[in-house]
């Protein structure tokens, strides 16, 4: 007798979505660049997860399902409402989102880090997110945000380009602790 | 000098190890003599981890809003308030389903009203039994339904207290008070539903206090109060079996 795997239901969907909800929200924040509309980004894409728990391959990674819920989600709200258009940027101030606390160096260091981020162009941003910050592969990160991967590659490449020169001015730290 | 010309998107999959789209090969060899390609390597070169490690220090608030699990197992809740985390994902992931439901508002309010009761707002409250009767019948007449204090009597575990009518846009809210055992003040909230179909009883938090939710009958029902969600759950649980 072949072993086929349970079909999740809404609690194990439920329970994975408990774990990778700080992801998604990260992510819906450097969408949205506001914590309120990434509070509400991510709560839609959780219930439309759950809505359509029974569509989830359980072959298959549930954070890849739910990134891509995510992204869909904020993609089809910018059509529908067509903010944010002109170049596709989204001007983002870290400073708007970045509760204030200790101004160590190296927290200075993370918020200009995370501010280069958030200056990318908004599709440059969602590739970064993906494959940098969310570690996916060029092929995962293609089917998250649903372009080929000629695309994927070239806005990590403008991507990279444009964070390099950002950060480019800095001392050495970052450059000195990169390896990529 | 390179012999062939590498883009900056064979260059990027190189530098991040995508040789599946990247002629690593051949890019590593030209590196070690090509002074313009480590050039342009350089100027692609960015620092992966403490990327991740600045957008990392991002987190969503983990304080609990008000929380409502429309149409879902009551599993689903007990499950996950068992691990810790539990309040992010109390966080609002259902907040959406409030908004589909258009139930969020009066539950909401409700909830944020009931928050400010004590004991002490309550203990005062000292009815003869047709006192209780008649203000049940005046009040549970503001939604059309009845309600009488021996059907209140399932309750076991909380004494009524008083029942009172408010409104929410425009339309007629029944709150029952009642205290617990331990002056723990609970509110059985009803108002009519345009749900006719009912939904299933649901255990949620709002405002930081156990809460049960239902549809019956062309109702809707808000039982909250204090942390005890298996009192809350129990007394629900009995309401819904006896169609109060």
């Amino acid at each position: 007798m072949l072993f086929r795997p349970r079909k999740p239901d809404a609690r194990d969907i439920g329970e994975g979505l408990v774990q990778i909800f700080p992801r998604l929200w990260r992510y819906a924040l450097a969408l949205s660049g506001s914590r309120a509309e990434a509070d509400e980004l991510t709560q839609s894409a959780c219930l439309r997860a759950l809505e359509r728990s029974t569509q989830f391959d359980p072959s298959t990674s549930l954070d890849k399902w739910v990134f891509r819920i995510i992204h869909n989600l904020w993609m089809s709200d910018r059509r529908r409402h067509k903010v944010r258009m002109g170049q596709g940027l989204v001007s983002i101030d870290v400073v708007d989102i970045v509760d204030p606390g200790p101004s160590a160096d190296h927290q200075m260091e993370r918020r200009e880090l995370l501010q280069a981020i958030l200056d990318l162009p908004e599709a440059q941003r969602q590739a970064a997110m993906i494959v940098y910050v969310e570690g996916y592969s060029y092929r995962e990160a293609s089917m998250i945000l649903g372009i080929p991967i000629g695309t994927v590659m070239s806005r990590l490449a403008a991507a990279r380009t444009n964070l390099a020169r950002q950060m480019g001015g800095r001392k050495g730290g970052h450059r000195a602790r990169s390896v990529l | 000098m390179q012999d062939r010309y590498f883009s900056d998107e064979e260059l990027t999959a190189y530098l991040d190890g995508e040789f599946d789209f990247a002629p690593a090969a051949q890019i590593r060899l030209a590196l070690q003599n090509d002074p313009a390609l480590q050039a342009r390597m350089e100027a692609l070169t960015v620092d992966r981890s403490a990327l991740r490690e600045a957008v990392e220090e991002l987190a969503p608030d983990t304080i609990s809003i008000p929380a409502f699990v429309r149409a879902r197992p009551r599993r689903l809740f007990v499950a996950l308030s068992t691990v810790a985390v539990a309040a992010v994902f109390a966080l609002g992931v259902f907040v959406g389903a409030l908004r589909d439901t258009g139930l969020n508002g009066w539950m909401e309010y409700a909830a944020a009203y009931h928050a400010l009761y004590s004991t002490e707002t309550l203990a005062h409250f000292e009815q003869s039994r047709a006192g209780k009767d008649l203000e049940l019948d005046r009040v549970t007449a503001s939604v059309g339904k009845s309600l009488s204090v021996d059907a209140l009597s399932v309750l076991s575990d909380i004494a009524y207290r008083r029942a009172q009518v408010l409104s929410f846009e425009g339309q007629a809210l029944l709150q029952l008070s009642f205290l617990s055992d331990t002056g723990i003040p609970i509110a059985l909230c009803i108002t009519r539903s345009s749900d006719t179909d009912g939904q299933p009883l649901v255990m949620t938090r709002m405002e930081g206090m156990a809460s049960a939710v239902w549809s019956l009958d062309g109702y809707d029902y808000l039982l909250i109060g204090g942390q005890d969600d298996a009192l809350i759950e129990r007394l629900a649980e009995a309401l819904v079996e006896t169609g109060v």
